[in-house]
């Protein structure tokens, strides 16, 4: 056996799984003995995610070597799905290609999941200096996103020294979402110099629909017409996206 | 409200050569129509020639030549499904007083280059018979029904009679929105000559566990034409037995267009991207197309503007822009748009498929006032396939590439550009690539 895992709520595979599919449809999980990571661009090279998933996040993280897992994120979802509150355990053999997935909850489960030979695409590492970086709920900022898109296709995001703006306008209107020291949502703000940048809301609704439920806390990091940085802080592991700006 | 036909037609020329004696005809004008005060003479509506007074002349010659209450000629095969009252709709052959090989007529993938009066004249010469009937009848239950799937499948014209109810025609609906249609008359029955089927399609007809959808695929990959699949597919003749049923015709084209570029697009993109940016373009019927080709992941877009005057837009005082977007994974809503918006996504993922590339494709249409009745999606879907079949003028720079387009283009570029979503990103949304 190659890789085995253990976890004692399937759930949490399910929603980060989740937000891999936000950006890409296919995955290459690489499992090593720091545990599972996942680097991946969307087709139009817009958006990309940083996936880290420590081996003390799970009850028990077996591996022999280095391996690569190729998923259809899209199918493997239909079949993940349907798990509810069971504990989950996770087999790999590449010599058979196929994933075995135990849950246990009332009674026993076992699903196979066909897997992908899939060449990784190489990321090279993003350089950025970031003029801010604010910490925020991920409760306000699904909130925004979904408020946002219902006039707009972007979200821009504007700091000053003590605040945080979000707003989006279209032929509808316009919705502005401010932010200070004084807002419950706003739990940290650095800012080196005032920026403004706009940023796609098609990929920030599927990002944040889907990383909100793994964390409850986001950093965002950007500068003007640069990247947005952001940093859901989830347990044991690092889930980071970033979105190149639109630049009007 | 009744019109006299020599009063609608100021032309006397025209009204000698019709001789409205011969046929028995009324005219039904909705109310506040400008046509009446117009009478075809004044141009009122805006468009370029009358679209009444074309499709009339053609449909009076028909008409002369029915005879009695039955009519006899060769069927290209062609059959209307109505979508009025649903699930219980018309349905019925369509033939023209011809005998021969008619099947050009219900060939669209033929027409490509004729005046919008041969179009006029080919779809006004068909007479059609219809009945009303459920549209999961299931097969074998109504003996008309059967004689109109069996001819629907047929490879060739087929002779029919068709025995009336009453006399075809009867009420000419002078309406400038109406497409082009010969006249009508319920059928009593019909007798059929001898048909003979496609193997390809017979062998589908026959498999009841095929879902519908892979049997549209199976025929689309041994190079049916696209018109023949979607006369089967309306006549109920895939897919699972006891899911089988009629589709109106006008959904049954959208049907084919989308389940065939729906499978063509997840080849796509895996291709490689374009090299170029590329525009083809192509001008058929006062519609004038633009295509433009971005190196980039799969997306697609397609705008329309309708001048006043056309067929979309009879009273309106400016141009009327409609369009619809896709990204990369696809839609998973029908694009209001409509079957246009999928006729020519199909032919540009042919295009894509065949070259094994992948793009960005953004189609830009301006419906110019010469465009005076609507002929059917398949404008759209010939005349981009028309495009494509060009060698494309290929630009290094997006700038130049845009600069051409809104060249050959009426409308000013910042109108284009504000209703267009993949341009703004494609102007506007920068790469993580390049930081």
């Amino acid at each position: 056996m190659v890789l085995r895992l253990t976890m004692a709520d399937a759930k949490t595979l399910r929603n980060i799984l989740t937000s891999l599919s936000a950006l890409v449809d296919e995955a290459c999980i690489i499992a090593d003995e720091d545990g599972l990571k996942v680097k991946a661009m969307d087709p139009s090279h817009v958006a990309m995610v940083d996936f880290e998933w420590s081996k003390s996040a799970f009850e028990e993280f077996e591996v022999d070597k280095p391996t690569t897992i190729g998923l259809n994120l899209e199918e493997t979802l239909k079949l993940l799905r349907r798990m509810g509150d069971e504990s989950l355990e996770l087999n790999f053999d590449e010599s058979v290609g196929k994933l075995e997935v135990k849950l246990s909850g009332r009674y026993k489960r076992r699903l196979t999941i066909p897997t992908l030979q899939l060449t990784g695409e190489e990321i090279p590492p993003l350089k950025i200096e970031f003029d801010v970086a604010a910490k925020i709920t991920s409760s306000c900022l699904t909130r925004t996103v979904a408020d946002a898109a219902t006039v707009s296709d972007i979200l821009r995001f504007k700091a000053t020294a003590d605040k945080l703006i979000m707003e989006a306008s279209g032929e509808l209107g316009e919705i502005t979402v401010e932010l200070d020291k004084t807002s419950e949502a706003l739990l940290d703000l650095q800012v080196k110099q005032s920026c403004s940048a706009s940023y796609s809301l098609t990929f920030l609704e599927d990002i944040v629909k889907s990383a909100s439920n793994l964390a409850g806390t986001v950093n965002l990091e950007f500068s003007t017409d640069k990247p947005l940085k952001l940093n859901f802080e989830i347990l044991q592991g690092k889930l980071v996206y970033y979105i190149a700006p639109y630049v009007e | 409200m009744g019109l006299d036909l020599a009063n609608l037609i100021a032309e006397p020329k025209l009204i000698t050569e019709l001789n409205p004696s011969e046929v028995d005809i009324s005219y039904k004008v909705p109310s506040g129509s400008l046509c009446v005060l117009c009478k075809g003479a004044r141009m009122l509506c805006g468009k370029s020639r009358c679209p009444i007074i074309v499709r009339l002349s053609h449909y009076v010659r028909t008409l002369v030549k029915v005879k009695g209450l039955n009519l006899d000629g060769s069927s290209p095969p062609s059959v209307f499904v109505g979508r009025f009252g649903y699930p219980h709709v018309f349905v019925g052959p369509l033939t023209p007083p011809v005998h021969g090989d008619t099947s050009m007529m219900d060939t669209p993938e033929l027409w490509f280059g004729k005046s919008i009066d041969e179009i006029a004249e080919i779809r006004l010469s068909l007479i059609r018979g219809n009945f009303r009937v459920r549209v999961d009848q299931p097969i074998g239950s109504n003996k008309l029904l059967d004689e109109v799937r069996d001819l629907a499948l047929s490879n060739f014209s087929v002779e029919v009679e068709m025995f009336f109810r009453k006399k075809p025609g009867g009420v000419f609906l002078v309406d400038d929105e109406v497409q082009p249609f010969g006249a009508s008359a319920p059928i009593e029955s019909l007798r059929i000559g001898s048909l003979k089927l496609d193997y390809r399609l017979e062998k589908v007809y026959s498999d009841y566990d095929l879902k519908a959808s892979d049997a549209v695929l199976e025929l689309y990959k041994s190079n049916i034409p696209v018109s023949k699949i979607q006369r089967a597919f309306s006549v109920g003749a895939f897919g699972e037995y006891r899911r089988r049923r009629l589709v109106p015709t006008r959904w049954s084209i959208t049907a084919v267009d989308s389940i065939i570029s729906n499978t063509l697009m997840e080849n796509i993109r895996e291709n490689p991207i374009i090299n170029e940016y590329r525009v083809y373009e192509s001008d058929y019927l006062d519609n004038r197309f633009e295509i433009l080709m971005v190196p980039d992941a799969w997306s697609y877009e397609s705008i329309e503007a309708w001048y006043p005057g056309t067929v979309w837009n009879p009273q309106g005082d400016r141009v009327v822009m409609y369009g619809d977007y896709e990204g990369f994974g696809g839609r998973t809503t029908y694009a209001d748009m409509g079957g246009c918006y999928y006729a020519a996504r199909l032919a540009v993922t042919e295009k894509l498929t065949i070259e094994r590339r992948q793009a960005s494709v953004l189609i830009l249409r301006e419906a110019h006032p010469g465009y005076i009745m609507p002929v059917g999606v398949w404008q759209v879907r010939e005349n981009i396939r028309n495009a494509l079949r060009k060698p494309p003028l290929k630009f290094n720079r997006l700038e130049d590439a845009l600069e051409y387009i809104f060249y050959k283009l009426s409308i000013p570029k910042e109108v284009w550009i504000r209703k267009s979503k993949l341009l703004k990103q494609v102007l506007h949304q920068r790469k993580l690539t390049s930081f």
